[in-house]
């Protein structure tokens, strides 16, 4: 196992499916607020109302996102891989966490500075523009899985 | 006259519901079973991956279901969920009770196209069932890569989980989403299309079936990692009521889906089940 | 043997229902009933229409009778042969609980076969399509064949089309080519008379046996004359065999939603059409005395039709929700996708749907308006009518 503090981060986030094809100043300017982060199975990244200080590219294992209710089971409605980022919320005006996020594996990632990303924003109009989009994307596909869940797909006869 | 076809009399009518023992209930879900029919006069043509039959019980009715298991001897496998009244009846059956069966009917995976080729295998659902033998051929060495993705609305609703088990000895990679789930279940929670969009990597050849919904957007999914259109195959659903191409409630357009499906090429049905109400 | 025979309009068919008859078949042609032309059994020539004619448009049919002695001088009403082929209602198997499981059987086929009296080149052309569907199938239709085997086909020459006709936009004409054994044209000029031909080597032997003369060029040339007269009243209104391509991207026309403000979906065009095969299978089944189990099932098969609302079930919600999916499923089978189903074309131009529909909706004209043709015949125009 490689040791989960000395891996090149400015690497890693170059080869995380998020940052893909990244102008390299931008991932140089994004690794300087980076760093690794690991969860064992069953720890929690975030909980819902935390104040927004990282987000997490996901590099391994599986998190989930989970909704606690009082008398309720926890239920997770989504797992973000390897490959994903979990959190947006912050970037929309720096809201606090909306879920719970659990590692269901024990999970390693590469956490960025929210403050530092967004003053890295106002720099940069190109990388705002970069995140902006990257995000947005990650915000559809959750859109799209969250209305397909809703539907109940599976619950009436093929 | 005249006549300009010779007319055939005789022989067994196509609509007689062919007597089954069923021989083995084996619960899959709290309300799907896959029950085992073995044949207690004519024997029917063994199902081929993705046909269907039409189950009949006795003094309820008829409906088409999905052949999900068969063997040598003439027996075959059904897996039902309790939905309306025939499906209730034929779930509600214990070893030893008679089913009617004719068929099978429509058309089948292109199990021999998968040779030798990186194929997908995508099933949501009871969509599982008419997939489950295709996996069976095609798990024993034939493709070059099989990956197959099983979404569910939850952990308990996963269907097959011994033949799952059995898939992945066999080296196939087998991915299950369900809906939503406690943070013990140790697969994803997300949409088929979900799993289908992580995978990284082209298919050569998809084989899509589950509800309509699901199999648009995973058959998407599939086409936007690389798969040729031509090349995903999806089941299709319509109301096959005689299931021998003559009672015409089962058109899809141009198809009649008893005969022309229920299997059938993605590119040849995207733009109809674009068109509402069709 | 002579192959075409000239015999009397009255006597000469006398002759020939009765030789039908004595020859074993169940003889069916038209007769006049309630104010229509229907079809069903006739023991004699004399029960066939004399001086009758119908008056056709859309949403409209009526009947005309005066003192000419013509024969056929009429166009059909909603009957067609398709309710003796394949009937409105039939049972088709019945099934008895024996031993733990059950035994089977089904109603065996007619004693005699049918002789159609009367049928038109639309009418042959509706049967060939019904057979494709029912007969070419990879598991024949078991009660259509036992009903259409050996059937004897008595065709007409079609000598008055009406004004909902279109055979001759979608490969059809008022004079039958294939198909019969026997072949009437009823002339008038230089006396009234039927020319009979045979198109088989049955209905020659079967012309042989009724009274008449050998048919002379003045007898065909006048048949000639009568067909070239019906055809002047067959004004090409659409290009039949390329509907299907010029139909193929109309799924979303405007059209759809505007015929929908008028279609009732009453069902009436399926069921007067002569190819439409679209049928349902009922089971009835009789419990024991204590309810506990079921002792005999009846599966009865009747018509259905597309514009019923659940003739698209599935999983208990039709997936043609609106009239106008209905209706573009009716008219864009019949013009559109029938061809790549069963290699045929679906409709035969017969009219009955336009004119026995209760909101004149003209199938012509739809068709007319959805691929950007312009109707010339005018026909279309009427749909404004009560």
């Amino acid at each position: 196992m490689n040791d989960t503090r000395t891996g090149d981060i400015r690497q890693a986030l170059g080869e995380h499916d998020f940052f893909a094809a990244m102008d390299p100043r931008h991932l140089d300017t994004l690794a300087q607020m980076s760093r690794w982060s690991d969860h064992a199975a069953g720890s929690w990244l975030a909980c819902a109302g935390d104040a927004p200080d990282s987000f997490h590219a996901i590099v391994r294992g599986r998190v989930g996102i989970e909704i606690t209710a009082t008398g309720r089971a926890p239920l997770v409605v989504a797992t973000v891989h390897a490959g994903d980022v979990v959190g947006w919320s912050w970037f929309i005006g720096r809201q606090p966490w909306q879920f719970d996020v659990v590692a269901l594996d024990d999970v390693r990632s590469i956490a960025l500075d929210v403050n530092g990303v967004l003053d890295a924003c106002d720099r940069s109009d190109d990388l705002r523009d970069e995140i902006t989009t990257r995000l947005l994307r990650v915000v559809a596909d959750r859109l799209r899985s969250a209305r397909l869940q809703l539907v109940d797909l599976y619950g009436r006869a093929r | 006259m005249a006549a300009l076809v010779e007319p055939v009399v005789g022989g067994i009518d196509p609509l007689t519901p062919v007597p089954h023992r069923v021989v083995a209930v084996d619960r899959e879900t709290s309300d799907v079973v896959t029950l085992t029919l073995d044949p207690l006069s004519e024997v029917l043509v063994p199902a081929l991956p993705g046909q269907f039959v039409m189950v009949w019980a006795f003094g309820v009715g008829e409906i088409p279901v999905s052949v999900s298991g068969v063997d040598d001897a003439g027996r075959f496998a059904l897996t039902v969920r309790a939905v309306g009244p025939v499906s209730n009846a034929v779930v509600a059956a214990r070893p030893g009770d008679t089913l009617g069966a004719r068929g099978p009917y429509g058309t089948a995976w292109p199990i021999a196209d998968a040779k030798d080729r990186d194929v997908l295998v995508v099933a949501g659902g009871l969509g599982l069932a008419p997939l489950r033998t295709a996996i069976d051929e095609l798990g024993g060495g034939g493709p070059r890569r099989l990956t197959v993705v099983v979404g569910a609305r939850e952990p308990d609703q996963v269907l097959f989980t011994a033949d799952q088990r059995r898939w992945r000895d066999l080296g196939v990679d087998v991915q299950i989403t369900v809906d939503a789930a406690s943070w013990r279940w140790d697969g994803a929670v997300g949409t088929a299309t979900d799993v289908v969009a992580r995978l990284g990597a082209a298919h050569d050849i998809a084989f899509v079936c589950g509800p309509e919904l699901m199999m648009t957007s995973a058959a998407r999914a599939a086409i936007a990692q690389g798969t040729d259109p031509a090349n995903v195959w999806v089941s299709l659903e319509r109301n096959m009521h005689c299931g021998i191409a003559h009672c015409g409630r089962c058109q899809l357009g141009a198809l009649l889906l008893c005969r022309d499906g229920a299997v059938v090429r993605w590119d040849r049905v995207v733009e109809l089940l674009r068109e509402r109400g069709r | 043997m002579d192959r075409s025979r000239v015999i009397d309009p009255q006597k000469g068919l006398d002759a020939l229902v009765r030789e039908l008859a004595a020859a074993g078949y169940r003889v069916v042609g038209p007769i006049v009933r309630d104010g229509a032309i229907v079809y069903d059994d006739v023991t004699s020539g004399s029960d066939l229409p004399t001086g009758c004619a119908s008056d056709q448009a859309p949403g409209r049919w009526r009947l005309r009778i005066d003192d000419e002695p013509t024969r056929f001088g009429w166009t059909p009403g909603a009957d067609s042969w398709k309710r003796f082929l394949a009937p409105a209602h039939q049972e088709v198997l019945r099934i008895r609980r024996h031993d733990g499981s059950w035994v089977s059987e089904a109603p065996p086929p007619p004693d005699r076969p049918l002789a159609l009296v009367g049928a038109r080149d639309c009418e042959l052309r509706a049967v060939a399509v019904l057979d494709r569907v029912l007969l070419d199938a990879d598991r024949p239709d078991a009660q259509y064949a036992g009903r259409r085997r050996d059937t004897f086909v008595v065709a007409t020459t079609c000598g008055v089309p009406s004004a909902t006709c279109w055979c001759t936009s979608i490969g059809g004409g008022p004079q039958p080519h294939h198909g019969f054994d026997l072949r009437l044209t009823e002339l008038h000029e230089g006396g009234h008379r039927l020319l009979v031909e045979s198109g088989s080597e049955l209905g020659t032997e079967v012309l042989g046996r009724i009274p008449g003369r050998l048919a002379t060029d003045v007898d065909h040339v006048a048949a000639e004359a009568v067909v070239a007269r019906a055809v002047e009243h067959l004004p090409p209104r659409l290009p039949g065999s390329d509907l299907p391509a010029l139909l193929a991207g109309s799924a979303s026309h405007a059209r759809w939603e505007q015929v929908a403000q008028r279609c009732l979906s009453c069902g009436n065009c399926t069921m007067v059409c002569p190819t439409c095969f679209c049928s349902t299978f009922d089971d009835t089944t009789v419990l024991t005395d204590d309810g506990s189990a079921p002792v005999e099932t009846v599966r009865r098969q009747h018509w259905a039709s597309c514009f019923e609302l659940d003739h698209s079930n599935l999983g208990g919600v039709p997936v043609r929700a609106t009239i106008a999916a209905r209706y573009r499923q009716w008219l864009t089978h019949k013009l559109e996708t029938w061809p790549a189903q069963f290699e045929v074309t679906g409709c035969v131009g017969c009219g009955r749907c336009t004119t026995w529909c209760p909101a004149a909706i003209d199938i012509v004209h739809e068709a007319g308006v959805l691929i950007g043709a312009d109707d010339r015949s005018g026909a279309g125009r009427r749909e404004e009518q009560p």
